[in-house]
Order: structure tokens, then C-alpha cells, then sequence
């Protein structure tokens, strides 16, 4: 019994030192919490909103609705992100917002059951004709912020630029003609370990909304390749490739996403085109081939006047307020020209 | 200490109870409108949830399960990062890393609120897959052994969003990504993520957003209250439970965590090289051992040998000190008896030395009977005391008689045995043990010269027989490669 005692002696000893290291993690942790330090609210990460943009003028109408928005998830979040901002100005407009996809947005655009469509793409040329055969006019398109698609790769991979065809053969299970899909890193021209080093392709699951702009901008529609690995979120994806060799995925660049072990590839619509890397002014003048504009559809009767909720939401939406609620959220905000553009067609 | 936590628990469960409407059931698409109010929610139960979507019971099932799991995934992969050479720093931020991200994690899991649980547990993960791994933490501390880190981190993180889809919308769901990603990049230097909450984020992201997400419980669906009372005891129950079963996991982590963090003390350190010193000796010492027994066989043939080349110098030499000690045995005596003759005549020279001072002592006091001043108060001396006269004759006659026998002693010493030859033998004696000892001296110089002289020789023949062989083998060697030079090249 002593013999077995003093065995358990250093086990009774450490498990103390262990129940006191415990409690005093315990402790610790309010104090970490504490060195958590509030900033700012508004925030557009490292994003510059172009300081042109014209401010928002409250409506001196008194506005009074209930605003139906359709159409993808993504558009309709961020009309539901500024729809929280214009009803501190218009507390009287409330909004039923249904983000149930593309194809019901626009079957409610025709059925007329939505005042706005938020699309992730513009409409097809046979929904147009659609529209135009129903109501004899064509919808007003306006373009409310950019929604850019990157190709992230880890910071040693040394390859500096792609084409979309190449992005295509990255992640498309049939890639563009006279493509196959790419299995290692020497298929792009680099030499070294990367020659023969694997592609360790991320994404978002196919299902998730977020992989649709990929989808219908490079592969045609087409489906991703198999050995794609799916992730939940982009913040999975750029965790993802840091944390593998020959690593390569796809999300926005918004500089919330950036990190210290990943980069985006400058990209080029073409061989022998400049590549160009996704910042804020390439995205906006469209010079960044994947700046995948983010539309807004309304039926507007030509030489009648827009119904005001809907014209004072929407100029609120171009405002300097809106586009700043866009780009603290992942999108990335329009230049003011466009924005001038835009409302323009809301006259 | 674990009082208030029980109190936190039961708080907890009891705000559960009180927040029941908002807590029974699970939301999966924003309400279609704010102004809606909540019992025109859709409906639902604790047990059935439309479209697929999890219960608030399945989203605590599924994140008890996925501690589980991320307990064993980081375990496994410290465990494994753990067998490489490691130093202590190193170590004990990987042990640290472990014991403070495992307890989060179970912290989180035995939470009273199933939707915080996720939200928690979803931060945490996240946090923790982006510090080690977008912001190559794990790459700089385990370098080409990262991946064993990183791989389960990535998959982890991948996982528990999983989880949490089940339980938040699209949209939902990239906002919580979005949100941690803020923070991230609002607080780099917050390095222990682990102790991170959901709740942290409403200090910097807005009310707004923090309940766009929360609002993923909004569609509730209404529950009677006696039941969600009795689930509430359970869960409770099983809390409690679920915490007190892994209790000795989080403590044995802990206990290895001290010993890291102990090993890495600069004064353990020090003990450590000391330690690696004291091996080292060990080591060569043993080294030593091993080979004593071929080393103590090489010198007793060395010692055996090289008596055999001097025993007859050594016998020489051995019988030179015999009869050298024979001959100072025979000093010894003879010095030994003139101390004995000394010691007599020193004896007799005391006693004569002694009858002198008495009969100079009687001489004196004859002297100071003439000499002695007339004391006034005295009675008149006499001129002449017969007495006095006849005690200083009898005295002198003693004197002469000591003086007598002294010098008879001193004459007796003069010419006694100890006189003239027996110091003339001593001294003879040493001065032939001192030539003795020369020429043994001059024996053995000359002795050893002819060894040396013979060893050189013997070496001489020896260079000469290997010069000769050598002669012989480059000769056929030559005349071998004159014969076949492409074998010899190859």
C-alpha cells in the first residue's frame, strides 16, 4: 500500500499543478478577452470608396412601403445590408427580401411580384427577349457594386500571371478547347519542385451560390473538376491553400481575405493580354477580367417616373452611404462615374 | 475554485430556461421581415426542424462530438510534432498551443447555450487555423513538419463550418466567416486565440451584424415550457457529465505542459547540459572500462617485458641497497652508543657542575662575613665565630671532593672508548656508503644506456627488414601495372 502510494505520489503532485494551471488559464482568459480592443464600426478593410461618390439627400417625399426584392443571395444581401442603412432615413420603408436564386428573381421580375431583382449576372439575351415580349420595353439594368472572383496561391508558388483559360483548366472538369485540366504546376511552365508538384485545387461547394459567378463567367456553365476540394467559406479556402504546397483556390479579393502566406494571380483574358491584378481601380474600370458586376432589374414603363421608395432606395444604394455599407461587407464599391451612370436611368 | 464555475453553469442553464422562446429550435434563412413578430415565426420543435435543418439538441450533439474529434486530430499531431528534436521553447509552446486550445475547446462544449457552443467553438477553430497557419506559425516553429499541424487544422476548421451550415444560412454563415476574419485583422497581436468568444466581435462589428447572426436562431420554434424546463435539467445533467469524463485529459495535458515548461527554465537547462556533460564522461568512462582489460593485459606485457630486459640491472641493484642498508645498520649502532657515552659524560659534568656552585655559594658567604655592613641596631658580631669557620670548611671539603669526581669523570671521558677511533669510524663509514652510492649511480647510467643502445638497434633492424619489404612490394607492384595498366586504373 506505502509502495503504491508513493508511485501515485508525482501523478497526485502534477494533477494539482495541472488543476492550479487550469484555474489559472481560467483566470487568465478575461484578461485576454479584455485586451480585445473595440474599433471602428464602419469599415471598408482596406478598400478606398471613391470620395466622389455622391452623398445621399433624404428624400423630402414622405416614403411609405414595402419594398419585394428577388433574385441571388448575394445581390439580395446587399440590398438587405443597405436597406438596414436607408431605413435610419426612411424608417417607414420595410422590405421583404427573398435571396431564393437567379431563376426565381427573374420569374418574379416577369411575374411582377418583386419591385427590385438583384442578379449576380446579367440577364441572358432570351430572358430579355422574355421580358420584352411580356411588356413590350426592355427591364433597367443598373450595375450597385462588383463582386470579383481571385485566384489565390501560396506566396512561394512562383507563378506571376494566368489566363482565364488557364483558370479554367485549373478548376473546370472540361476546360476551354485544346485544354485539359492541369494536374501539376509544370502544365503553367514552372520548373523547379513545382514542376512536377500537384495542383491541390479549393472551392466552394458546388451548391453554394458563391460557386455560380466561377461557373457562368470561366467555365462556361460548366462543372468543376472532381478533385476539387470544397470548402465552407472563403476564409476556409484561403486557410486551405496556406496551408498546402501547390495549393491553389478561388474567392473574392476583398483585402479581408488577404494573408501573409497567400497572393492573388494577376490574370489576362487571353494569351498575349496584359495580366492584371484585382485591386480596387482595376475592378472598377473593368480592366480585372473577373470584376463580375453585380445587377439590379426593375420593371420601369418607358417615360414614367420610377415609384420613389424604389427611386430613393436605389439612390441610396449608388450613394457614397451605400457604397461604403458594400464595401465593408466583402463586395467592392463603384467608381463614381458609374454610379453617375446609374442614376441617370433613375430619372 | 470550481464553485463559481458550477454557479456559471447553473446561471447559465437557468438563462437557458429563461430564454427558451429564442432557443428551442433553429433558423436557417433570415426572417422575411423585421417587423414580424416572432410568434408568427415559422414553427417547429425541439425534435423536428423543416428543410433539414439541425435542433438545438443535434447542434450540441454534433459539437460534443467535434471537441471529441479535435481533441484526437491535435493530440495526434503535437504527439507526432512532439517526437522531433524539439527545443524546449519549441516544445513548450507546442504543449501550451495543446493544453490551452483543447481546454477551450471543451470550455466551449460544455457551455449551456448549444448555438453559443457553435459560434464559439467556430471561432475558436477558425482563429486557431489562421494564427498557425495564413499567418505561418506553425511553418516557423516545425518547418518542413508543419503539414502534421496544419493538415488536421485545416480540416478541422472545414468541419465545424460544416456543422454550423447546418444551423446558419449562406449568408449566415460567410458573415461569420467575414467577421472573424475582421477581427483577425483588427487585433493581429493577440496571439492565444483559444480564449477568443463570438461575443467579442460585438465590441467592433455593430450590433447589427452580431444579431444578423444570432438571428440564426430566430425562426424558433415555440416549445412548451415544462418541456424545455426538463430538457434544460437534462442537458444540464449532461454537461456536467460530458466536463467531469474529459476532466482527466485536460489535466494530464496540463501536468505535460508544467514538465515543458519546467524543462525549459534556464536553471533546468543548465542542469540539462550538465546532465549531457556528466553522460558524455559516462560514456567515455565506460569507453575506458570497456577497454581496461586489453589495456591492463598490453601493460603487464609491456611491465613483464621490460623487467625481463633489467632484472640484471635490478638484481645489481637490489643487492647494492642491502648491503648499503647492511652498513647503515652498523652507523646506526655506533652512532646509537656514542649517545650513550655522551649521556654519561654530560651526567658527570652536571655533578661537578653542581659541587662548584655549592662550594662558591659557601665561598660567598665566608666573603660576606667581612664584607657585610655593621647594622647599628644589631649586637655586636663577634670577631671571630668558630662555627661559622667549621660550616665553610666543611662546605669547601665537599667542593673539592665534586670537583675531584668531576674531573676525574672529564678525565675518564678523555680517555675512554669514545675517544679518538670511535668517531673516526662513523665518518669513515659515511664517506664509503657516499662512494658506494656514486659509483651504483655510474652502474645504472651505464646500465641504461646499454638498453637504450639495444632498443635503438633492434629498431634500426626493424626500419631496415620494412624498408626492404616495401623495396620488394613497389617492385612487383610496378612490374604489375607495366603488365596490366587498364585493371590497375579501373
Amino acid at each position: 500500500m506505502k509502495i503504491h502510494t508513493a508511485r501515485s505520489f508525482p501523478f497526485v503532485i502534477l494533477s494539482a499543478l495541472g488543476a492550479c494551471v487550469a484555474v489559472f488559464s481560467a483566470d487568465g482568459a478575461p484578461s485576454a478577452r479584455n485586451a480585445i480592443e473595440p474599433t471602428a464600426q464602419a469599415r471598408t478593410g482596406d478598400l478606398v470608396v471613391d470620395g466622389n461618390l455622391p452623398r445621399y439627400e433624404p428624400s423630402k417625399e414622405s416614403l411609405k412601403a414595402k419594398l419585394r426584392v428577388a433574385g441571388s443571395s448575394t445581390v439580395s444581401v446587399l440590398l438587405d445590408r443597405a436597406g438596414d442603412g436607408f431605413k435610419r432615413v426612411a424608417p417607414d420603408v420595410s422590405f421583404d427580401i427573398k435571396g431564393e436564386g437567379s431563376s426565381a428573381g427573374i420569374a418574379a421580375l416577369l411575374g411582377g411580384t418583386a419591385d427590385l431583382v438583384g442578379l449576380s449576372r446579367q440577364l441572358s439575351a432570351k430572358e430579355r427577349s422574355d421580358f420584352q415580349a411580356k411588356f413590350s420595353y426592355p427591364p433597367t439594368e443598373l450595375i450597385v457594386g462588383f463582386d470579383p472572383v481571385a485566384v489565390y496561391v501560396r506566396k512561394d508558388n512562383p507563378i506571376d500571371s494566368m489566363t482565364l483559360a488557364d483558370v479554367s483548366a485549373v478548376f473546370g472538369a472540361a476546360p476551354s478547347a485544346g485544354r485539359s485540366s492541369a494536374k501539376v504546376w509544370g502544365d503553367f511552365g514552372l520548373a523547379g519542385d513545382f514542376a512536377t508538384l500537384p495542383l491541390s485545387v479549393f472551392g466552394f461547394r458546388s451548391e453554394s451560390s458563391h460557386a455560380n459567378p466561377l461557373k457562368e463567367s470561366v467555365l462556361a456553365g460548366g462543372s468543376f473538376r472532381s478533385e476539387l476540394q470544397m470548402q465552407m467559406t472563403p476564409g476556409a479556402i484561403v486557410t486551405a491553400v496556406s496551408g498546402t504546397k501547390g495549393g491553389v483556390g478561388y474567392l473574392s479579393p476583398h483585402p479581408t481575405y488577404a494573408s501573409a502566406s497567400t497572393k492573388t494571380v494577376p490574370l489576362a483574358r487571353a494569351d498575349g493580354q496584359g495580366a492584371v491584378a484585382p485591386t480596387q481601380a482595376t475592378v472598377s474600370d473593368g480592366t480585372y477580367p473577373l470584376n463580375l458586376p453585380m445587377y439590379v432589374y426593375i420593371n420601369r414603363k418607358p417615360a414614367t417616373a420610377v415609384p420613389a421608395p424604389t427611386r430613393e432606395f436605389l439612390t441610396f444604394v449608388l450613394s457614397k452611404e451605400g457604397q461604403d455599407i458594400a464595401a465593408g461587407q466583402r463586395w467592392f464599391s463603384i467608381p463614381a462615374s458609374l454610379a453617375q451612370q446609374q442614376l441617370a436611368k433613375l430619372k | 475554485m470550481a464553485k463559481p464555475r458550477v454557479c456559471r453553469m447553473v446561471a447559465a442553464a437557468l438563462l437557458v430556461g429563461a430564454s427558451a422562446p429564442t432557443l428551442s429550435g433553429c433558423l436557417y434563412s433570415r426572417p422575411p421581415d423585421d417587423d414580424k413578430p416572432a410568434g408568427e415565426i415559422p414553427a417547429g420543435s425541439l425534435d423536428q426542424v423543416a428543410d433539414g435543418k439541425i435542433t438545438v439538441d443535434q447542434i450540441e450533439e454534433l459539437v460534443r462530438g467535434f471537441a471529441d474529434r479535435y481533441y484526437a486530430a491535435i493530440s495526434s499531431a503535437c504527439d507526432a510534432l512532439a517526437l522531433k528534436p524539439l527545443p524546449p521553447e519549441t516544445r513548450l509552446a507546442l504543449d501550451r498551443f495543446q493544453t490551452r486550445t483543447i481546454t477551450a475547446v471543451y470550455d466551449i462544449a460544455s457551455n449551456a447555450d448549444p448555438f453559443t457552443q457553435l459560434l464559439d467553438l467556430t471561432v475558436v477553430v477558425a482563429l486557431t487555423a489562421i494564427s498557425l497557419t495564413d499567418e505561418g506559425v506553425a511553418e516557423r516553429n516545425f518547418g518542413s513538419d508543419a503539414p502534421l499541424l496544419v493538415m488536421p487544422l485545416v480540416q478541422a476548421n472545414n468541419e465545424i463550418l460544416e456543422i454550423a451550415a447546418r444551423a446558419l444560412t449562406d449568408e449566415q454563415l460567410l458573415t461569420l466567416d467575414l467577421l472573424i476574419r475582421q477581427w483577425r485583422k483588427d487585433n493581429p497581436n493577440v496571439e492565444v486565440v483559444s480564449f477568443v468568444r463570438f461575443d467579442n466581435f460585438a465590441a467592433s462589428r455593430g450590433k447589427s451584424v452580431i444579431a444578423d447572426v444570432r438571428a440564426g436562431t430566430g425562426l424558433l420554434a415555440p416549445v412548451d415550457a415544462a418541456k424545455q424546463a426538463l430538457n434544460e435539467a437534462r442537458l444540464f445533467a449532461e454537461r456536467v457529465f460530458y466536463m467531469a469524463k474529459r476532466a482527466p485529459l485536460l489535466l494530464s495535458m496540463q501536468s505535460s505542459s508544467i514538465m515543458s515548461q519546467i524543462a525549459a527554465m534556464p536553471e533546468i537547462r543548465d542542469a540539462s547540459a550538465t546532465g549531457v556533460r556528466l553522460a558524455d564522461s559516462a560514456d567515455r568512462i565506460s569507453k575506458v572500462a570497456e577497454e581496461l582489460p586489453t589495456t591492463i593485459r598490453n601493460e603487464r606485457e609491456a611491465i613483464v617485458t621490460a623487467i625481463e630486459s633489467s632484472s640484471d640491472a635490478l638484481r645489481g641493484t637490489l643487492g647494492d641497497y642491502e648491503r648499503a642498508i647492511g652498513k647503515t645498520d652498523e652507523l646506526v649502532q655506533s652512532v646509537r652508543e656514542l649517545s650513550e657515552s655522551t649521556n654519561e659524560v654530560v651526567s658527570g659534568l652536571d655533578a661537578a657542575a653542581a659541587t662548584l656552585t655549592g662550594t662558591l655559594e659557601a665561598a660567598e658567604r665566608v666573603v660576606e662575613n667581612f664584607s657585610t655592613p655593621v647594622d647599628p641596631d644589631a649586637p655586636p658580631a663577634k670577631p671571630v665565630d668558630p662555627e661559622l669557620y667549621a660550616r665553610m670548611i666543611a662546605d669547601l671539603k665537599g667542593s673539592l671532593v665534586e670537583v675531584n669526581k668531576a674531573l676525574e669523570s672529564t678525565k675518564a671521558l678523555a680517555e675512554g672508548p669514545l675517544s679518538g677511533p670511535i668517531w673516526d669510524r662513523p665518518v669513515a663509514e659515511i664517506d664509503r656508503i657516499s662512494k658506494d652510492r656514486v659509483d651504483h649511480a655510474a652502474n645504472e647510467l651505464r646500465t641504461l644506456i646499454d638498453v637504450v643502445f639495444w632498443r635503438a638497434l633492434i629498431f634500426v633492424g626493424a626500419c631496415f627488414v620494412l624498408l626492404v619489404l616495401y623495396k620488394g612490394w613497389s617492385m612487383r607492384l610496378a612490374s604489375r601495372i607495366s603488365a596490366h595498366p587498364r585493371d590497375v586504373v579501373a
